[in-house]
């Protein structure tokens, strides 16, 4: 990596990760009801949004159980409401291109990729979506899905300091909207006009018509694009107006929002911890979790810049100079755009994945195989600081483990932030971790055995197997990036990976849940001499060694039949 | 086929709502 790479990624990096600390402070305030500067502006809108809902529902007090259910019968209201726009868009406004219905599974997919924060696309959306449906159906749950799982993890949270035995996490819906209008809708208008400002359209104009030099038309289609790739960045969510996503200049038009897209992807997930050390009263527990996600994201980077500014020994045969000169970039710039070059691409693709965004300024089939490690790694552990919300869920699951395997190790009952860890939490926390690997890994080789699975590749060998292994890991990790190379508009694909955006999403929301609610009604234990510390920089360690361990055991075997097995194939002359 | 997919999206959250009752009883005091 170059100074210029090293200098764009201190950058980027120093932004995202500086902003998430007054955020993590502010949203602590929203969530333990304090004031904000914004409050007399949008507490008579909670106000009128209260009333809506009924005032009961939007004040009661929720145990685990009724949170749980409450965030999943809004969840399921919406999606059927989102499925039916998509089926019968035809029949509805602001479809001036006269755009079909989207065909059934596929708007199952859809559905089950944008409910979930997913954003996994096997639509085009130029020519399937109608205007109304890039709205209501995908840009509408932008916003309510990455609220659901941010306010989750507040729920869980409140388990290690409310006295009342778990009878009060909160109250889903005012945890909902406070999230909404105190962050995500403020932000996101702010962040829509700059983007607008550097040249992203919004509006509701559907298409313009081009003349090309080598003649006949080309509709350029255009829209509310603006709104959607802020709460797309901000709310991790990831998918795109266009079908190159971030790689399309109407989304993604200069260095500059190219930045700003990074910065938004990394602010609230990593503003989540430092909120839940002020929330839990123990702002050290909270960076030492900071330290442990951290790590392994600066580990990452040169791992995925590395590679790509190293090029490959295909590159170097076709006579490509891997050298960086002041007139060319060297090194790896298949699929990638002159205008961010390798460096921003590389950096971009390890922050999609590590916050599990899922949005994409290059073409990640064209990574090299060691390059492209990082952004498996970054979906497969789900906690390199993670999505919003779920992300920091994941990264306690391995702390629960690892306080477990400590306690154990060092004859200790496992405690954690005061609270007995016992039977009950560790079988539900086991099942929240084996569900990913399991999702990822049975439907991976049941496409890799099936012959419409393999009649999807557009590559064979070890790069179609690393295709579909991304699809799936993508699925299940809520995600929603793609490796591309893949045709996924297929019964099967549209199937199976719906099926792993469901399963990878709600069942470990749950069970963690209940966990919150085992733990919130549980006496705290005093701290003593003899209580395993889990605020030093010694567990902060073993923490980031059970992640990394069970990590390996889970998934390197996976790797080496892709990627890996790619690198070598290729240094040894067998592979391209 | 729109009302077989819809049932599916259906038949997840119904899943889901079994998860949270087995998750019940797996916290339950013995």
């Amino acid at each position: 990596m170059n100074a210029q790479g090293w200098l764009q990624s201190a950058v980027t990096l120093a932004l995202g990760l500086l902003i998430s600390i007054p955020a993590g402070r502010y949203l602590a305030r929203v969530f333990t009801g304090g004031t904000t500067f914004v409050d007399w502006i949008f507490d008579p809108i909670d106000e009128l949004l209260y009333r809506a809902i009924g005032r009961h529902a939007a004040s009661r007090a929720m145990d685990w159980k009724a949170y749980t259910a409450h965030a999943l019968a809004s969840n399921l209201a919406m999606a059927v409401i989102m499925y039916l726009i998509l089926v019968f868009q035809d029949r509805l406004p602001l479809n001036p291109l006269h755009l079909p219905g989207v065909p059934s599974l596929l708007a199952f997919n859809t559905t089950a990729s944008f409910i979930t924060n997913t954003d996994w696309q096997s639509y085009s959306g130029e020519t399937t979506l109608s205007v109304f449906s890039q709205m209501a159906a995908i840009t509408f749950p932008m916003f309510t899905s990455a609220a659901t799982g941010f306010v989750i993890a507040m729920a869980f949270i409140r388990a290690f300091t409310v006295t009342n035995g778990g009878a009060d996490l909160g109250n889903f819906y005012r945890d909902l909207i406070r999230l909404m209008t105190r962050i995500l809708i403020p932000v996101s208008f702010v962040v829509a006009v700059f983007l607008v400002w550097q040249g992203v359209p919004q509006t509701l104009q559907t298409a313009v018509s081009a003349h090309p030099l080598g003649g006949g038309t080309q509709t350029i289609v255009l829209g509310p694009v603006a709104a959607l790739e802020s709460i797309k960045h901000l709310g991790t969510n990831g998918g795109g107006y266009f079908t190159a996503n971030a790689a399309h200049p109407f989304e993604n038009p200069t260095p500059l929002t190219n930045l700003i897209f990074m910065v938004l992807m990394m602010s609230l997930p990593a503003a989540i911890v430092v909120c839940f050390g002020a929330m839990i009263g123990r702002p050290r527990q909270g960076w030492v979790l900071y330290a442990v996600m951290g790590a392994m994201l600066l580990a990452f980077i040169p791992l995925a810049v590395g590679p790509e500014q190293a090029g490959t020994p295909a590159l170097a045969r076709a006579g490509i100079s891997l050298t960086p000169t002041l007139d060319q970039p060297g090194g790896n710039m298949e699929g990638k755009e002159t205008r961010f070059g390798i460096a921003a691409s590389s950096l971009f693709a390890t922050i999609t994945t590590s916050f599990t965004t899922g949005s994409a300024d290059a073409m990640h089939d064209s990574l090299t195989p060691l390059g492209s490690i990082p952004t498996f790694a970054g979906m497969m552990l789900q906690c390199v600081f993670g999505g919003k919300g779920v992300g920091f869920l994941n990264a306690l699951i391995y702390g629960i483990i690892a306080v477990f395997i400590a306690g154990l190790m060092a004859g200790r009952t496992p405690e954690f932030l005061g609270k007995k860890i016992e039977r009950p939490e560790i079988t539900l926390v086991s099942l929240a971790l084996l569900i990913h690997p399991l999702v990822i890994l049975a439907l991976s080789s049941w496409s890799v055995a099936a012959p419409y699975g393999l009649a999807a590749l557009g590559n064979s060998g070890l790069h179609g197997y690393s295709e579909i292994l991304y699809a799936f890991s993508s699925a299940a990790a809520n995600n929603g990036s793609a490796f591309a190379g893949l045709n996924a508009d297929t019964p099967w694909y549209n199937l199976a990976l719906g099926c792993a955006i469901m399963i990878g999403r709600y069942p470990p929301i749950i069970f963690m849940m209940a966990v919150a609610g085992s733990i919130a009604a549980k006496p705290t234990i005093p701290t003593t001499v003899g209580t395993l510390r889990t605020d030093t920089v010694k567990f902060g360690v073993f923490w980031l060694a059970v992640i990394l361990i069970v990590g390996a055991l889970s998934f390197f075997p996976a790797l080496v039949l892709g990627p890996l097995g790619e690198f070598f194939a290729m240094k040894t002359g067998l592979g391209p | 086929m729109i009302l077989l997919m819809l049932a599916v999206l259906i038949a997840f959250f119904a899943l889901f709502g079994a998860l949270v009752r087995f998750a019940e009883s797996a916290i339950r005091p013995r």
